[in-house]
Parts: C-alpha cells; sequence; structure tokens
C-alpha cells in the first residue's frame, strides 16, 4: 500500500459516511477517473476530522485526488454501489490526502503500484482473469496473460471498480488491475 | 399607537420542575415579587381582564384577539458558576440583545415547569425583569424553525434544525397576586394539515389518546403610519394537543383539514425522545462523548457523564397548546366513527407515520456476479499502466 496516487475525474457529492469497523465517520465520493492508474468507480474518503468543512472540497467537478490504496468499510447510504455479498455496506478503496479542483494542466503522476497476494484461484473473464486478492472484498484483474498461482505476490498497477444495476440496486467490485507482465509471473 | 418590538423565547424548559434551592438563589427579590401564597382564586376572570388589558392596549394598533397569549410566572436571571454570576446577554443576527431569564410557572392544579425567556434589552428597560418578580406577559405564539447548537459539531455548523413555540411579547406588566402561576391561550384559525394521533400513558395499562394538531392563523398588520393603507398579512402556526377521551367537546372539530376553529388552552410542556438514528444527532452525540473524555477522569465518572449527557441531548421539550376549548365556526365536525376510525389509523392522510415501503428481495449472486462481469467486459478504457502504449497522451486512462 505504499506510493501516493494521483487521479484525475470527476467527483460525486462528498457525503458522511459511518464506518464499519469501528467507531467515527468519514466524509467520502465516488470518482470516475479520467486519467491515472485508476478506471471505473473508484470510492475515496476522507477521515472527518481532517475536513471540519466537508463542503470546502470539489463536488461534482473534475478534481484532482491524491490518495493511498487503503480499503474501507462503511455503511451504505441511498445511491451508494453495495458489494453484493454485503448490501448495507460498501468499500471504499482509497484514503485520500488532498483533493483539489484540478486546473486542467496538471497531469497525474504515475504510481508505483502496490504488492497484492492471490487468495484465491483465478477464473477467466473475457480475455483476462479474475481473482480475489490478500486485500478484502478487492478483486485482482488482469485483462490478459496466463494466470498466476493463489499465493503469487503480484504489483498492483492501478486501481478501480465496476458497477452493475441489477434489481433496483447498483452493485460494486472494488478491482486492482494486474498487468499481463505481472499475471505471468514477471512481477 | 403600539409597536410590537418585544420577542421573547419559549425553547425547550426541562422536563423536570426546578428544584428549589435554585429558587432559593434568586433571594434579593424586590419587595412584593412572589411573596408568599397569595389568594388565588378565578382563573378565568383574571384571563377575562387580561385579555381585556392586552384590547385595551393594543387596539388599532395592529393586535387582534385572533391569536392570544397571557402567562403569568416567576422569573429569575440564569446564573452559572459556584458564585451564581448572571449569564451575559447575547446578541442576536438581528442586532438585538438577549439575556437569558427563566419563567417558573406552578399552576393551581400542580404542574410546575420552568422555560428559558429571552428578555430584550428594550424589555429590560421596563424594569419588572428583577429576580423572583412575578410577572404577567400578554403576545402571541407561534412556530419558527431555529437551530439547536447543542447539536453543532463544528464552529461553522449551525446545529439541529428544530421547531420551536416563539412568543410575541406585546405588553408586559407585573403580575397581582390575585392571579394564579399559568397561561392561557386563544387562538382563531384553520386546522391545518391532519392530526398526528398517539397513545399519552395515564398509568399503568391506561392510556388516552390524544391528537396533535396545527392551527394556521392569519392576522393582518397595518402600517406604522397612520392612514397608511398597506396591510401585512401574517401567518403563524401552532401546535396543539387535545385530548380525544370525551373530556373536551368538541374536540372533533379539530381533526379536520381546513376547519374554522376557535380554540382556548394553556401552554403546556411536551417531552418528547429525538431520532437517534438521525446521522446529524449521531455525530453530535459522538463529538460530545469525544470531548468528555478527552477530559479525562476516573472510568465510572466518565462513562456517568456519558450517560448524562446522552439522556440530555436526545430529550427534546416542545411547548404545545392544550387545548381546553373547541368551537367549530367554519366546517365540520368528525363523526364518532371517523374519530374512531382515525384513533385506529394514527392520523389523517397528510400526516400518517407511515411504514416505509419493505426493501425489494436481493438478486441471486449468480445474476450480479453476470453484470459485473459483463460490464469488466464493456469498460471503455483500461489503465495506461496495465494496457500497452496506444499512442495517446501519456497520462490518459
Amino acid at each position: 500500500m505504499d506510493g501516493v496516487i494521483e487521479l484525475i475525474g470527476r467527483t460525486s457529492q462528498w457525503r458522511r459516511r459511518m464506518r464499519r469497523d469501528g467507531e467515527g465517520a468519514v466524509i467520502a465520493a465516488w470518482l470516475r477517473p479520467a486519467a491515472g492508474a485508476a478506471a471505473g468507480v473508484v470510492g475515496v474518503y476522507l477521515p472527518e476530522e481532517r475536513v471540519p468543512d466537508g463542503a470546502a472540497l470539489p463536488a461534482r467537478t473534475q478534481a484532482i485526488i491524491r490518495a493511498t490504496l487503503r480499503p474501507l468499510h462503511v455503511h451504505a447510504l441511498d445511491g451508494d454501489h453495495r458489494l453484493p455479498h454485503d448490501p448495507d455496506g460498501t468499500l471504499l478503496l482509497l484514503e485520500a490526502l488532498d483533493a483539489a479542483p484540478w486546473d486542467r494542466v496538471t497531469p497525474p503522476l504515475p504510481w508505483t503500484g502496490a504488492p497484492v497476494a492471490l487468495t484465491a484461484p483465478p477464473r477467466a473473464v473475457g480475455n483476462g482473469w479474475l481473482a480475489d486478492l490478500s486485500l478484502p472484498d478487492v478483486v485482482g484483474y488482469a485483462p490478459s496473460g496466463v494466470p498466476a498461482a493463489v499465493g503469487a505476490v503480484l504489483v498492483g498497477r492501478a486501481v478501480g471498480g465496476v458497477t452493475a444495476e441489477v434489481g433496483g440496486r447498483s452493485w460494486l467490485r472494488p478491482l486492482v488491475w494486474l498487468a499481463a507482465a505481472d499475471a505471468a509471473g514477471r512481477a | 399607537m403600539t409597536m410590537i418590538d418585544w420577542q421573547a423565547l419559549l425553547a425547550s424548559p426541562p422536563a423536570a420542575v426546578p428544584d428549589r434551592a435554585t429558587d432559593d438563589d434568586a433571594g434579593d427579590a424586590p419587595d412584593g415579587a412572589g411573596g408568599g401564597a397569595p389568594a388565588r382564586a378565578g382563573n378565568g376572570h383574571a384571563a377575562d381582564e387580561a385579555l381585556r388589558m392586552v384590547m385595551r392596549e393594543h387596539a388599532g394598533g395592529g393586535a387582534d384577539a385572533r391569536n392570544v397569549c397571557i402567562l403569568v410566572g416567576t422569573v429569575r436571571r440564569e446564573r452559572y458558576g459556584p458564585n451564581g454570576k448572571a449569564r451575559p446577554p447575547v446578541a442576536s443576527p438581528l442586532g438585538v440583545r438577549y439575556a437569558p431569564y427563566r419563567m417558573d410557572i406552578e399552576e393551581p392544579g400542580g404542574l410546575a415547569y420552568s422555560m428559558p425567556l429571552s428578555v430584550s434589552a428594550r424589555l429590560m428597560e421596563s424594569g419588572l425583569f428583577t429576580d423572583g418578580a412575578r410577572i404577567q406577559i400578554n403576545g402571541a405564539v407561534r412556530l419558527e424553525q431555529t437551530y439547536d447548537r447543542a447539536f453543532a459539531v463544528h464552529p461553522d455548523d449551525a446545529g439541529l434544525p428544530t421547531w420551536e413555540t416563539r412568543l410575541d411579547v406585546l405588553a408586559v406588566a407585573r403580575a397581582s397576586d390575585a392571579v394564579p402561576d399559568g397561561s392561557w391561550v386563544k387562538i382563531v384559525g384553520e386546522v391545518d394539515g391532519g392530526p398526528v394521533i398517539r397513545d399519552e400513558t395515564l398509568g399503568p395499562g391506561v392510556r388516552r389518546a390524544t391528537a396533535t394538531v396545527r392551527i394556521r392563523c392569519r392576522r393582518t398588520l397595518h402600517s406604522i403610519v397612520a392612514g397608511a393603507r398597506a396591510v401585512h398579512a401574517l401567518t403563524t402556526l401552532i401546535p396543539a394537543d387535545v385530548a380525544l377521551d370525551g373530556s373536551v367537546e368538541g374536540a372533533a372539530a379539530l381533526l379536520k383539514h381546513g376547519n374554522q376553529v376557535v380554540v382556548e388552552g394553556r401552554l403546556l410542556p411536551r417531552v418528547y425522545q429525538r431520532r437517534r438514528g438521525d446521522p446529524r444527532i449521531q455525530a453530535a452525540l459522538a463529538a460530545a462523548e469525544e470531548a468528555i473524555r478527552a477530559k479525562g477522569g476516573p472510568a465510572d465518572e466518565v462513562d456517568r457523564r456519558v450517560a448524562a449527557m446522552r439522556r440530555r441531548m436526545l430529550t427534546g421539550v416542545r411547548m404545545t397548546v392544550d387545548v381546553g376549548y373547541v368551537e367549530l365556526v367554519k366546517g365540520r365536525m368528525l363523526t364518532d366513527e371517523e374519530v374512531t376510525r382515525l384513533i385506529a389509523t394514527g392520523g389523517g392522510p397528510r400526516r400518517t407515520p407511515g411504514t416505509p415501503p419493505p426493501p425489494p428481495p436481493l438478486p441471486p449472486r449468480a445474476e450480479i456476479d453476470a453484470a459485473l462481469d459483463a460490464a469488466l467486459l464493456a469498460l471503455p478504457s483500461v489503465p495506461t499502466a496495465v494496457a500497452p502504449p496506444n499512442g495517446g497522451a501519456p497520462w490518459m486512462g
């Protein structure tokens, strides 16, 4: 979980959500990255004590966010994407260090990546494969390449998530993208 | 000409009766202020007298008899600290300074309560607001939205939005010893919305249905300049509780939206529990608990202070009009069958508590996984770090 990810994308409204792993709350938003090491939809949060005035965060606009990969389970609110095995909760992947309106000039810095271990046998999806990771409730996805073995330590190159509407609710699959080279065991 | 420029606030009196030790603290009361136990009889007569006084003093001054409240009790300045220093006045957003007072009301029937009273500097000049003085306030009641600062979680937070019953003061006078403590309210207006019916517990296993309604009162204010043609409408809402056990004749007239009624009653504090599931309340409780724990101390003492804080913050008190007389001016009174049905259903159609619709059943997990797989394959782009370079901007995902 080392390294700072810089993402540029459109944020949703920042709202307060209660943590599931203990007391306290975070201020969180959904980010649709347009640039940086991410794709799809990703939940971003800040500890409440760091943002006494949540209204100052860039909401419903293009923002540049510096964050670290630190998944956090929170209670879902209406309009949130939910986890299939936990319909009352959701997972926010990134803890933001700061969030600011994007000046349309600054490009995001590349991400060094994060080591992750496969904890379940991969299964094929399209030309790639999916596997559970050492990060709870986060799925590793390699868009191509040979599936790695259980226990292999790979490098996550990007983060994100996909959502799907089923049964009147939006479901979330948080993802860490694994490069094809990593999947072949050359991480 | 009389101007309505004084305002007193009736807000969230404590549920408990004030203790005598606190009252004794105001022992420097002036002569005749609340002393002794005067013969207190003829409540109705006193109210009539007071009403006549209001009407006499405000004839042609913009007030009318559609919303009248008379309040008699003993005032004392709010104090704090071991030396009993008077709390300093606070300025309103409109620039008026208010001094915090309490008004202790001990009705002849045994009901006793204490309510905060914000007294403007102008009203203070009357010289009537001295510790222990028994005074009579005449004015009009209304609901006003405000913010409870106790629930503010950071300096810019206004607090929890809440509705409070306010008293616009028209006149203040020293109360005669012949007038007992208490209040009298008369409202001429229209029933606004359907009632909320709740069961009031009178004793073990004994309950009484009580309806809470809102009465919309529309008054007109004339210009301060004699001969001016401008007339301003002043519409206020007043909450009222009426017992549905037959003790108030004509109570059914208050249960139908749009009925025009004349209501008489008294001010009464109603204790209620705030919704602890409200995220704002949860946040305020968490912040208050954190502040208490940060001060430290013995664990038992800290836990006791936290529990007391939670009880205090979760209990609210709102002043309401306890209806004792209803007269139907225009409209239709509900029949006994309709009242019975209303009690059974818990209220009218506009304000029925209702149960939220059940959440839709969860779809099969396999169906969700299949949809997520399809969404993954349909992603328009993959991050640069994963996909091979395609000649685009090096940092575009």
